[in-house]
């Protein structure tokens, strides 16, 4: 195999942060066995805005599988959905996107 | 422990017993809330401060830092209201003894109470199947701290339940 000096290509922080912020982010919520049912359900209707039909589908997609994509968003705006979320007593991760 | 919605507010209504209960949990909070995340105990921390959203997020270390500060400003936003339920349980002269909560409140409140279960939660190692056990087998397995802090948790479900029928029925009764 011939040999080949590959130049790698330097991206700058603020491409960095564009990137970033341009992407998708999941926010996912994780379950588990303390938060009640009905509060997660009253949490995505008022947090998320979830009409009840929505916010129980995703309730039960939590309980059920374990974890529930609540929301994918720009950055900013899943870092405010996690941040309440996580204030509220979920457990909340934020995941970029695969483009 | 009876719950009814008057208008505005609700009116929480306890027997000496649960009243004794709900101080000292109130206590509690009173007191977690005012310490920093990085000054909470390990266990505590996990389940009030979790970082694990941040480093999925890439957060730096320093943006991390911001955001436990955030979340711990959010509680801390709570103290006024869980220090004005506390007065009332203590006034001696109700009884049986009510708490009187303005409706726009109740959701802090609720979350407070709930923030107090996941804490106890992750404190004394109570997980699904801790949580699932019938009483009888809960009383001969857990630890007597175990059996108390699910007496706690339990409790404060109920009053979850209770204010989430007044002010948020559809959530309540989500499975109809």
């Amino acid at each position: 195999m011939p040999s080949q000096t590959l130049t790698t290509p330097v991206q700058s922080p603020e491409s960095k942060i564009k990137e970033a912020f341009e992407r998708g982010w999941a926010v996912i919520v994780w379950n588990d066995p303390v938060n009640l049912m009905s509060y997660v359900v009253f949490v995505f209707m008022k947090v998320l805005a979830f009409t009840k039909e929505k916010a129980t589908h995703h309730m039960l997609q939590v309980h059920y599988t374990g974890k529930s994509c609540v929301a994918v968003e720009t950055r900013e705006k899943a870092e405010l959905y996690y941040q309440q979320l996580q204030a509220h007593g979920l457990t909340v991760t934020l995941e970029p996107v695969e483009p | 422990m009876k719950a009814a919605r008057q208008g505005d507010h609700l009116r929480l209504t306890f027997d000496r017993f649960e009243a004794r209960l709900l101080q000292s949990i109130l206590d509690a909070l009173i007191t977690n809330y005012q310490v920093p995340p990085e000054q909470l105990d390990a266990k505590a921390a996990e389940a009030w401060y979790s970082r694990r959203g941040c480093q999925t997020a890439g957060m730096s270390p320093e943006d991390t830092r911001d955001w436990l500060a955030q979340l711990h400003g959010y509680k801390s936003a709570n103290l006024a209201l869980l220090r004005r339920c506390r007065a009332q349980l203590a006034d001696p002269h109700h009884d049986p003894i009510e708490l009187v909560v303005p409706v726009d409140q109740a959701p802090a409140l609720m979350t407070a109470l709930n923030d107090h279960r996941l804490l106890l939660a992750a404190r004394h190692d109570i997980g699904e199947a801790e949580m699932e056990m019938p009483l009888r087998q809960a009383l001969k397995k857990l630890s007597p701290v175990q059996q108390t802090a699910l007496v706690e948790i339990d409790f404060l479900a109920w009053i979850i339940q209770e204010i989430l029928h007044l002010i948020a029925p559809e959530a309540a009764y989500w499975m109809y």
